[in-house]
């Protein structure tokens, strides 16, 4: 299978100053951060949607999921 | 005893580092308006039934709520609360085989300090795959059944 540039990226990079935020990648770079994953998602749809996009948030330390 | 899974036709995800702890986490694709597709990173959680997320990213995938039911309590917090939201199916990919689901859309402000974009629960994947969380390898393999 293909490597993912995105998921590489965020395999090894710094999380720590994008914790309690989402994160937008294209093509292996970090191009958009923000507390609002909808505004993550419109930029990257918006103005990388011929590079490979990815989005994810970055929880806070010892938090888990909560509903 | 650890059991062999053939590599062969597997899909291997190495748990990824969040805040000092690795977590088993997929890499989903999903296809926007125009073909275009985006990815976004799940968390598998073997102990939720079905996959969830938030009406406000199943909105940016593509669905109109407008033609689903919305329901009072479509899931239930930590302390017991009921949440609304929809039941909607939705197609990704993951690894290279299209799921077709339905997913559970909570309908509250997603809050980026405690939540992932989206789980992936037991119902539909676990009976696609076999899913074998290797904890002492650190990684979660997905074998098509």
């Amino acid at each position: 299978m293909k490597k993912d540039q995105n998921l590489e990226k965020f395999k090894t990079m710094d999380k720590k100053k994008y914790e309690g935020k989402c994160i937008g990648l294209a093509d292996g770079k970090v191009v958009v951060t923000g507390k609002d994953p909808v505004i993550v998602m419109d930029e990257l749809m918006k103005n990388f949607s011929d590079k490979e996009i990815m989005v994810t948030s970055i929880p806070r330390k010892n938090v888990n999921f909560v509903l | 005893m650890i059991i062999q899974i053939p590599k062969k036709d597997s899909i291997i995800f190495p748990y990824i580092p969040y805040n000092n702890k690795l977590k088993p986490i997929a890499n989903i694709k999903f296809e926007y308006v125009g073909g275009k597709s985006l990815s976004l990173l799940a968390l598998i959680d073997s102990g939720a039934d079905r996959s969830c997320s938030f009406v406000e990213i199943g909105e940016r995938l593509g669905i109109d709520f407008e033609d689903f039911d919305k329901e009072k309590n479509v899931a239930y917090g930590i302390k017991g609360d009921g949440i609304p939201g929809y039941k909607a199916p939705i197609k990704y990919t993951i690894g290279g085989h299209e799921i077709y689901e339905e997913v559970t859309w909570l309908d509250t402000k997603f809050n980026p300090q405690t939540s992932y974009l989206f789980i992936l629960g037991r119902i539909k994947i676990f009976n696609e795959f076999d899913v074998v969380f290797q904890e002492h390898m650190k990684r979660i393999i997905f074998r098509k059944v």
